[in-house]
């Protein structure tokens, strides 16, 4: 009777145990690279002036551990102009470069992550400083990123496909904060 | 992974400072014309704010002076590339016409229609170096356009032609000298357009038949750096302070 009862609450036990975590896909580890084609959008006093546009990223860095990776990154993003004509029909592009980490929680073949960064923005023009976006003479401003996603390993051990979105604060531009989201490729050696 | 970071430093470096991005010039205000009724017209000027010549500079222009054997100006024609866009407010219920007529000045000299004008009987007074022709505004609307690079570099060049060249004012206005690749100098020399002076000040003329308002802002393309960071706003003692003359030509001669 006892031996009877045991067993069913040992069923009743894995019945109601948690589905367990997929075991990771197999990944490289180490130093990687990722490009990255988006869109990206200010907000705030900037964003009345600007349109959305598309955005470029390249990033390099290095996974110190499976689910922490330290890396940097170049980037561009364009815009058209909205600011009270003259002048009109004219775009600017902000210039990014940040150092960034990453923590990732690997799911399966998918895994979330989160990054955030820290750095510096440069706007290309001044177009911006008619409607005091930008103080004069002024160009940069330094930028605190973060952001998440979603990425995808594939068979292939290097490459992973990834979807992310990040907001970043530029507080010299009037603290403009620009938002956008991301598709990315990356691959690790 | 350590030879990635010198490369993103020189990237973060050249980012911002590509030298085919534009730098907008803004007046501190407008012109408006016409509040107390039509035909009048209203001048600005603006000189760009060129940063003072440095030593190096100097002496560089003094070595391609020598070389050349004619004097080469401190902002040369292919330093900067200008354009400038403008927009036209009616104000008024009226419909009407608007006229932008632009001269200017390079660093030695200032273009003025007038001083070609010798017999107000005889003579006709020639164009201005841009613009000068109406536009029709409907009422309570807004019109904008450019004055192209191309544009401010032909006026820039036929300035050159009319102080430097002696050619006659109406010819060198109206050819187009796109293809000139050098310029006959007051010694008789040849000097290469390119280092020919550029227009460094704007004398806007606005007139409209109604009530009307120019917004104008000058786009500058900086390829040599000489342009100041802080635009209008940069202490005079760190700008050059041109003082171009008034050209005058020589009076006609009389047939004998």
């Amino acid at each position: 009777m006892i031996r009877l009862r045991l067993a069913f609450a040992a069923a009743l036990a894995g019945a109601l145990c948690l589905p367990q975590v997929a075991a990771a896909r197999p990944s490289s580890s180490g130093v990687y690279a990722e490009a990255g084609l988006g869109a990206a959008a200010l907000v705030g006093n900037a964003g009345q002036y600007s349109q959305a546009g598309f955005s470029a990223d390249l990033r390099v860095g290095y996974d110190v551990f499976s689910w922490l990776a330290i890396g940097g990154r170049l980037g561009i993003q364009n815009h058209r102009a909205r600011v009270p004509p003259p002048p009109e029909r004219e775009y600017y592009q902000v210039y990014v470069a940040t150092a960034e980490a990453r923590i990732s929680i690997p799911i399966g073949a998918l895994a979330l992550f989160f990054d955030g960064g820290v750095g510096m923005s440069a706007m290309s023009t001044n177009v911006l400083a008619k409607v005091d976006v930008l103080d004069p003479g002024e160009r940069a401003s330094i930028r605190f990123a973060g952001g998440g996603g979603i990425e995808y390993q594939l068979q292939n051990r290097h490459l992973a496909l990834g979807l992310g979105g990040e907001a970043a604060l530029m507080p010299a531009f009037a603290g403009a904060v620009s938002t956008g989201g991301r598709l990315y490729l990356r691959y690790t050696y | 992974m350590a030879g990635a970071v010198p490369v993103l430093a020189l990237l973060l470096c050249a980012a911002p400072a590509c030298n085919g991005d534009p730098i907008y010039i803004q007046p501190p205000a407008g012109i408006e014309v016409g509040e107390d009724g039509a035909g009048e017209d209203a001048t600005a000027q603006l000189t760009l704010p060129i940063e003072t010549e440095t030593q190096r500079d100097a002496e560089l222009r003094a070595e391609l002076s020598g070389r050349l054997g004619e004097a080469v100006p401190y902002v040369r024609l292919d330093d900067l590339a200008v354009s400038i866009e403008w927009t036209i407010k009616n104000v008024s219920g009226e419909d009407g016409q608007a006229v932008i007529a632009i001269n200017g000045a390079n660093e030695r000299y200032a273009y003025v229609p007038e001083a070609f004008v010798f017999d107000p009987e005889e003579d006709e007074e020639p164009p201005p170096l841009l613009g000068g022709i109406p536009i029709a505004v409907p009422a309570q609307s807004t019109v904008s356009g450019v004055f192209r690079e191309d544009q401010v570099r032909e006026a820039a060049l036929d300035l050159e032609l009319i102080t430097r060249s002696g050619e006659n004012v109406f010819q060198a206005l109206l050819v187009e000298d796109e293809e000139l690749s050098e310029i006959t100098a007051e010694n008789g020399g040849p000097v290469p357009v390119g280092v020919t002076s550029s227009l460094v000040r704007f004398d806007i003329d606005f007139s409209a038949t109604e009530h009307m308002v120019l917004e104008y802002a000058i786009r500058v393309r900086d390829f040599r750096g000489i342009v100041h960071d802080l635009l209008l706003d940069a202490p005079a003692g760190e700008l050059s302070q041109f003082a171009p003359m008034d050209f005058a030509p020589p009076p006609p001669v009389d047939e004998p």
